[in-house]
């Protein structure tokens, strides 16, 4: 039995050995509009779908009426799946609007929430979207920084796989805090880079533990199926 | 309580007999008016006539208890603390506002429980609405058509307090008790919307995070 999460999406899983690396903690980071969310979608979709295994994709920023509308016009039937029990897509935003301890979720919460969820529905794929959100309850950069060590640390006690999305600002960081590629096992980054007043995707695999992976930035585009990653070709 | 309750209280328990019953009915146990006669050497239908009429003020619980003889009302003291709250407001307590800012709560609820996305936890909510709790609902209703009552807010507050709860042990059994929290504060808190002024002065709020 392979020790890897393929997360479906063409291209990208021959670039990283088969896919993620089992019961790991993975970080997708890039600005807005640069594919995230669908990356996000299509790994807990497919690993739903296509390998049966329960997903979850837990929401904290966008809402969910906008991402069941994205998965329907890139083909993907998650009532099927929800009904099923292979597919939670789950909208902690919800709890945002008001709550005792403010109009945010802290990892406490998730986590707390996570505790009874997870074991209750068996999941083996977890996505977060996205620490941004979360990053709000905290005043702190240190304080969110510590909660995040620990929070992954609760995470890799776990059975799932995670992938955690998180803003890259425009500019030239990676990520919005700077130190979230530090805590997980693996960081893909997803860029728009403008050329010759055109957008131009790209994704980059930057860091796998216990992977060869590829290093190279490579273009990718959106289809009416979603992501696709073209593994041949090299940004340079 | 408004004015005309209080004073039938005050003299209720200020009657001869008034503290020494619920004194005996203090330990929790339910008793017959023959059990209270005897103990306080008091005739029965004395003790039954006021029974009945602490019954009516809401100071004491009543059940009917059957048997192959006689059936016969059983009472006793819920609490072991009475207070009486003295209303001057003319009118009745504002029970219609009370039940649609409870309505409003519920309805909330069911929506946040649907759009967080856990499957089960909304259909199971709506189950538990169609119990009737011990014919409190039905009574309720009586109690706001008639026009309210001594104990209407009353009943109404233990009511949506149980309603509460039980949503809450739902919840929290699907998705944690800290997010199950985080739903029904946030309901409450939005139904409060428009109506702070009723929801603070009646306490409606607080029973609801009991």
């Amino acid at each position: 039995m392979s020790d890897r999460v393929p997360t479906g999406i063409e291209g990208f899983d021959g670039l990283v050995a088969g896919g993620f690396p089992q019961r790991t903690i993975n970080l997708v980071s890039g600005p807005a509009g640069s594919g995230k969310s669908l990356f996000a979608l299509h790994y807990c979709y497919n690993g739903a779908s296509e390998h049966k295994e329960p997903s979850m994709y837990i929401i904290l920023e966008e809402t969910k009426r906008n991402l069941e509308r994205a998965m329907r016009s890139f083909g993907m039937d998650g009532a099927a799946l929800a009904e099923s029990k292979r597919f939670f897509l789950i909208d902690l935003g919800e709890l945002r609007v008001s709550g005792t301890n403010g109009s945010s979720i802290g990892f406490d919460e998730l986590q707390e929430f996570l505790e009874s969820s997870l074991k209750a529905a068996d999941i083996r794929r977890l996505a977060i979207d996205s620490l941004a959100a979360i990053g709000l309850h905290y005043a702190n950069p240190e304080v969110f920084r510590e909660r995040l060590f620990a929070f992954c640390r609760f995470l890799r006690e776990t059975d799932v796989t995670t992938l955690l999305l998180a803003e890259a600002p425009e500019g030239h960081t990676l990520t919005r805090y700077g130190v979230e590629q530090f805590v997980t096992d693996s960081f893909v980054h997803l860029g728009l880079e403008e050329v010759k007043g055109e957008l131009r995707r790209t994704i980059t695999v930057r860091k796998m533990r216990f992977t060869r992976h590829d290093t190279a930035k490579h273009p990718f585009y959106i289809s009416s199926t979603g992501l696709n990653v073209v593994a041949d070709e090299k940004v340079v | 309580m408004e004015q005309k309750t209080f004073s039938e209280a005050v003299a209720v328990l200020s009657g001869e007999h008034g503290l020494s019953i619920l004194q005996h009915l203090a330990s929790g146990e339910w008793r017959i008016a023959s059990d209270v006669s005897r103990t306080l050497a008091i005739h029965t239908t004395t003790a039954s006539k006021f029974l009945t009429r602490m019954h009516e003020l809401g100071f004491l619980e009543r059940r009917l208890r059957k048997s192959h003889t006689r059936s016969a009302y059983e009472y006793r003291l819920p609490a072991k603390r009475i207070v009486l709250e003295l209303e001057f407001e003319n009118g009745q307590e504002p029970l219609r506002e009370a039940l649609d800012y409870y309505l409003d709560y519920v309805s909330k609820v069911l929506a946040k429980a649907r759009r967080l996305g856990w499957p089960g936890v909304e259909e199971r909510m709506e189950s538990r609405l169609q119990t009737n709790r011990s014919g409190l609902k039905e009574h309720l209703f009586t109690r706001i058509l008639d026009g309210g009552g001594a104990r209407g807010m009353e009943d109404l507050k233990v009511l949506f307090s149980e309603i509460s709860r039980e949503f809450f042990e739902i919840t929290s059994g699907a998705i944690g008790p800290a997010t199950a929290r985080r739903i029904l504060a946030g309901a409450a808190e939005e139904a409060m919307q428009g109506r702070q002024a009723v929801v603070q002065r009646y306490g409606l709020r607080a029973v609801l995070e009991g």
